[in-house]
């Protein structure tokens, strides 16, 4: 056991975490090709699944752009800034980069709850879930402020004391633990590890748009923070993958732009600063009190 | 439990008591020995000190007695770390090696180094080092800045010239980053 608590460098960790991206990607493609062989003895693998997969693998590559171009140095910078005024001084060794990766899922959850329920955050994360699609190629797609939003949620781990490159590294870590979780073929594990650990069963659910699944299971790596703080939802009846307000698109552009180009109407037709705040902050599904009594009187007209 | 189950802030408070919690608890754990990555991606110990200061792992605990320095982020360059250590300012401000209480070469090796000083009992002590690869014996400088690296106990970064006071560290194992601007 001396090796958890044997030094480790920054150097060795940000290895562990290239390794880490490169090996997960090539297993998902792997698992996705066995996937599509599945779907093709099924008669889906048409193309609005063949399509959309390559969408997704689109989107990674404007998101990876954005990252490097943008986000990246930007974000490791500003944690090595805000780590001078650290509250504890935490060491670097495998013990406290567990401990680091428990707190970055804790990180996660908040963050993940945000990106649902803020709209100017689901403008970007609606992208993920737009896909009416449920596989390893999913995972993969991703919004183009994916990269923005988790800084500020991870922050308060860099203020405790956690060395910047070990708290990008658990951030990586809970993210690349979710890839394997966008998949159809596992059904439910055995019940101990689907009461404490995320599973393709809860992210199934996630990802559904039916009512009862809505904004539920954020968890990233555990699922007790949902049962937790009462975001959890079993899967019983099937789940009917997507968003409320279906995509109906396979263009790449369409697929990674269409949560802003749906915010900025929103955002224009609101009428007043408090109605237009209110579209960015508030839920996606958040209507001003007018528009919501003018739609409540016209249904009551057209019974 | 059922509190904060449907409630936001008492979610929030909980999670901000955990965060604060284990990180208290991660800044408890001591670390035990150094250990390095070699060119293969595998971790290989390297907590070697020098065999006439008779370094083991049992003395390089944070526990031990006597001051025990290890160099973090050793590059894979030639030459050898050569060690400097001072119990007074004046000595230490003039960077005087006759009046060091402690003096150290050790074969370079990428990753970390230990440096082990079994009759230096007594603190507080300021520690200098830098990585002579030509084997001058001296810091090679140019324009004021070090050609080769260099590390000081208690720098925060750098470019952070500390004075004893902030310098100081006591006896147990003390890690110092080493610093290469080129």
């Amino acid at each position: 056991m001396t090796w958890l608590f044997a030094g480790l460098s920054e150097d060795a960790l940000y290895t562990w975490e290239s390794e880490l991206s490169v090996w997960v990607f090539l297993l998902s493609l792997a698992i996705l090709a066995l996937e599509l062989l599945r779907y093709l003895g099924m008669k889906r693998c048409g193309w609005p699944l063949i399509g959309d997969a390559l969408a997704n693998f689109v989107s990674l590559g404007f998101y990876l752009t954005l990252g490097y171009l943008l986000y990246g140095a930007l974000y490791l910078s500003a944690y090595v800034f805000f780590h001078q005024f650290a509250l504890f001084d935490i060491s670097l060794s495998w013990a406290t980069v567990f401990i680091c990766v428990l707190l970055a899922d804790l990180a996660y959850y908040w963050e993940h709850r945000c990106l649902h329920r803020v709209g100017v955050a689901w403008a970007t994360h609606t992208v993920h879930h737009s896909s009416p699609h449920f596989n390893l190629s999913v995972a993969y797609r991703f919004g183009p402020m994916d990269d923005f939003w988790p800084f500020f949620f991870h922050l308060p781990l860099v203020l405790v004391g956690f060395n910047p490159f070990v708290v990008f590294f658990a951030e990586v870590f809970v993210q690349l633990y979710q890839t394997f979780l966008h998949t159809e073929v596992i059904g439910k594990l055995p019940r101990p590890v689907e009461a404490v650990f995320n599973t393709p069963s809860h992210h199934r659910v996630h990802h559904g748009s039916n009512p009862q699944y809505r904004d539920k299971n954020y968890g990233g790596i555990l699922i007790i923070w949902d049962r937790l703080f009462g975001t959890y939802a079993e899967e019983r009846e099937t789940v009917v993958y997507g968003i409320t307000e279906p995509l109906n698109s396979v263009n790449p552009l369409k697929v990674f732009f269409h949560g802003l180009t749906r915010l900025w109407p929103a955002m224009r037709d609101s009428s007043g600063m408090k109605n237009t705040l209110a579209v960015l902050l508030r839920p996606p599904d958040w209507q001003p009190v007018v528009v919501r009594a003018s739609v409540a009187h016209q249904e009551e007209r057209s019974r | 439990m059922k509190a904060f189950k449907n409630s936001l802030s008492g979610g929030l408070g909980v999670s901000l008591c955990l965060v604060l919690g284990l990180g208290f608890l991660a800044s408890r754990i001591p670390v035990l020995e150094a250990q390095s990555l070699d060119e293969d991606g595998e971790a290989a110990s390297l907590s070697q000190g020098s065999q006439s200061a008779n370094t083991s792992l049992a003395q390089a605990s944070s526990t031990s007695t006597h001051l025990v320095v290890e160099v973090m982020g050793v590059e894979d360059r030639p030459g050898t770390v050569i060690f400097l250590v001072f119990d007074e300012q004046s000595a230490y401000d003039d960077m005087d090696v006759e009046r060091a209480v402690g003096f150290l070469e050790l074969e370079a090796s990428a990753g970390s180094l230990q440096a082990s000083f079994p009759y230096l009992v007594d603190g507080p002590y300021a520690v200098v080092f830098f990585h002579d690869e030509d084997g001058d014996q001296d810091l090679n400088m140019l324009a004021g800045f070090p050609l080769e690296g260099y590390g000081t106990s208690g720098a925060r970064d750098a470019y952070h010239e500390p004075g004893f006071d902030e310098a100081a560290v006591g006896v147990g194992l003390n890690r110092i980053q080493m610093h290469y601007l080129r």
